[in-house]
């Protein structure tokens, strides 16, 4: 891989959603591009198309049109086992609202992109432990997710983006449900990442934790400001 | 290892559909277990019973053969107006060393299926010398001596020795009386034909001097065929109807009774339209258990997706997860079927009493209805699965959000 080939790269994405009214287009002809390493923060107002751009970058939601290209290769031409692999094994998603099984336990939320990606059991142990360590749930491993207060699910759900080693993570808001406090910890947990030369779009509405990151993005009305 | 936390953490939610599927297949495998039963425990009491046996009139030598290719045990043969029957040897003749079948000989019937003879079995048993009854194939003239009247007559198997009867009808008494003391030549209204020993028996009770195949006593004392009656039963009760107009096609007159037959046989139709109702139900009742399987995981499933799933794997998952169930409730069914069989089988016994039946659930056709069911379960959650393409996935993490 060369140095200057962009981790994830989207030309002229386009989502429209067939509404009552008529045709809304969520995304109008976006372009990104993020490095490998970068901290990107993308912001704009509710409704500017953020978590649409993410869906669509995270391959869990398909553009109408434009093209996603990972590591310069386009994700068009993948076939659905490929495409499982790269959300399994290259993408970490942090979610808005966390989406923990709130039934099971820390430990096994966070052991779940294992077990699909055919981890054995020794591996998984070392790998769950070491990344609760490194957001500082280690004590809470066995708890139910569900008992969890907010700003520990979230902690919870970046442990389970990061547990596959993940070269890129998409961050949808992860601090819109979180009081300050809480904000910091997890901010302060992307930074880090961050310095582990991670490579990290962070969704948010805050232009405090927007300027924590090394580029920043507007969007409005699913165009892309600066 | 997915599928086993799914499991642990939805047991409540599948306990419901899964009791009902444990009652539903114990009655299954309960009725399977004896539908399956009945034809062999009806054969075993038709063939034990003088129930339902068939009376064949009017068959001819020529016909045996053709019985012989029906799928029924002849269990008797009347041959009309026996004539009277004699052994000797063929030289020097008299009738001292004359055994006639009055008083000692007796005549059985060859046929393919007569294994079940007890006087052919005990002949079988008791043999010392020579060719056993059931050894002679296709219908050919046999004769077996006992122990004593082989002595008597001093010969051994192999030997030949001379067969004599009345011509049929053609001899009064008085001739009978006048020809004998001339001993040494044939009297005119014998029929006489040389045949070689089969073989030697020692005594058993109640035997006779000797027997000799049906075909033998024909070609002896009969110029003409004559016509037997012969009382056969199915080998299977369950082609009854069939063979039974398949004789009727060649005999005049077939007389057999079946009202047993036919309410088993009514019976064990109804017992499969029951089993394929159930199985019906059952398969219904794991559709509507995947259903609102899926429909409440909805978001954990598009999670998983998210997560790197592929579909199969999913599949995988989840149809691992609901066949174990299945499996589960299979087992419960087993355990519980015997109490119901027993109870059914009661029933059954009070309707019919001398129906003989087993209460074992063992039957190739549980297994069957396991796989059927399996790959019904498989089906369905294919046909679940196609909403879990890629590009919906965040479509399914946000219904999840709305029906929270
Ligand atoms: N499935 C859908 N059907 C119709 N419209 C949709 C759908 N999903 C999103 N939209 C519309 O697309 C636009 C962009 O949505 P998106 O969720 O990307 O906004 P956002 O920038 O993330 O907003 P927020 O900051 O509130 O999360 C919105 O106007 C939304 O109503
Ligand atoms: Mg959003």
């Amino acid at each position: 891989m060369e140095d200057n080939t962009p981790i994830i790269e989207g030309r002229h994405l386009f989502k429209k959603y067939v509404l009552h009214q008529g045709d809304y287009y969520a995304l109008n002809d976006v372009s990104i591009s993020v490095q490998s390493g970068e901290y990107v923060a993308v912001t704009g107002h509710s409704g500017s198309g953020k978590s649409t751009l993410m869906n669509i970058l995270g391959s869990i939601d398909a553009p109408t049109s434009g093209e996603i290209l990972f590591e310069g290769i386009s994700i068009k031409d993948y076939t659905e086992k490929q495409l499982a692999q790269l959300r399994n094994r290259s993408i970490g998603y942090v979610f808005q609202s966390f989406y923990l099984e709130p039934n099971y336990t820390v430990g096994k939320n966070v052991e779940m992109p294992l077990l699909i990606a055919g981890y054995d059991a020794r591996e998984r142990k070392k790998r769950i432990q070491a990344v609760l360590e490194q957001v500082g749930m280690e004590k809470h491993i066995h708890q139910k997710a569900y008992m969890l207060s907010g700003g520990e699910k979230q902690r919870v759900s970046i442990a389970r983006a990061l547990v596959c080693n993940p070269k890129l993570i998409l961050a949808d808001e992860p601090c819109g449900n979180l009081d300050s406090e809480n904000t910091a910890i997890v901010m302060d947990i992307f930074h880090k990442l961050h310095q582990e030369q991670k490579t990290i779009i962070l969704i948010t509405h805050s232009n405090e934790d927007a300027s924590q990151a090394e580029r920043q993005i507007r969007m409005k009305d699913g165009k892309i400001l600066s | 290892m997915i599928a086993l936390q799914e499991l642990r953490v939805n047991s409540r939610s599948f306990l419901m559909t899964a009791c009902i599927s444990v009652l539903i297949l114990t009655a299954l495998t309960a009725i399977l277990s004896i539908a399956s039963q009945i034809p062999d425990a009806l054969n075993k009491y038709v063939n034990n019973s003088a129930f339902s046996t068939m009376r064949i009139e009017n068959v001819r030598y020529e016909d045996l053969e053709f019985l012989e290719t029906v799928q029924i045990n002849v269990s008797d043969m009347q041959v009309e107006s026996e004539a009277e029957l004699s052994v000797g040897l063929p030289e020097d003749w008299l009738p001292d060393f004359t055994i006639t079948t009055e008083t000692e000989g007796g005549g059985s019937k060859y046929m393919q299926n007569m294994t079940e003879d007890c006087t052919i079995r005990n002949i079988n048993q008791n043999l010392c010398e020579g060719e056993e009854w059931t050894e002679l194939k296709d219908r050919q003239n046999g004769l077996w001596l006992s122990a004593g009247a082989a002595e008597v007559l001093g010969v051994h198997a192999g030997d030949l020795v001379s067969l004599s009867a009345r011509r049929y009808n053609s001899a009064t008494l008085e001739e009978v009386i006048a020809s004998f003391p001339a001993s040494g030549s044939e009297p005119e209204w014998m029929n006489t034909i040389s045949v070689p020993v089969t073989g030697i028996y020692r005594e058993f009770t109640q035997c006779k001097s000797y027997y000799y195949t049906l075909p033998l006593y024909i070609s002896c004392c009969m110029q003409e065929p004559e016509e037997i009656t012969v009382f056969a039963k199915c080998q299977n009760v369950m082609h009854f109807h069939r063979i039974k107009n398949l004789l009727n096609t060649h005999f005049l007159s077939v007389d057999a009774k079946y009202e047993i037959i036919d309410s088993m046989l009514f019976l064990i139709a109804a017992l499969y339209i029951i089993c394929i109702c159930l199985t019906v139900m059952e398969i219904m009742m794991l559709y509507s258990m995947v259903q609102t399987y899926f429909h409440q995981r909805v978001q954990a499933f598009g999670l998983l997706r998210a997560l790197g799933l592929s579909r199969g794997g999913m599949l995988f998952v989840i149809s691992t997860l609901i066949i174990s169930v299945l499996t589960i409730c299979f087992g419960f069914a087993l355990l519980l079927s015997p109490f119901m069989i027993q109870y059914v089988v009661n029933v059954i016994e009070d309707v019919f009493p001398d129906i003989i039946l087993h209460i074992s659930n063992r039957n190739i056709l549980i297994p069957a209805i396991y796989a059927v069911l399996s790959v019904a379960v498989l089906c369905i959650c294919l046909l679940n699965l196609h909403e879990y393409r890629s590009a919906y996935l965040s479509q399914l993490l946000r219904n999840g959000d709305e029906t929270k």
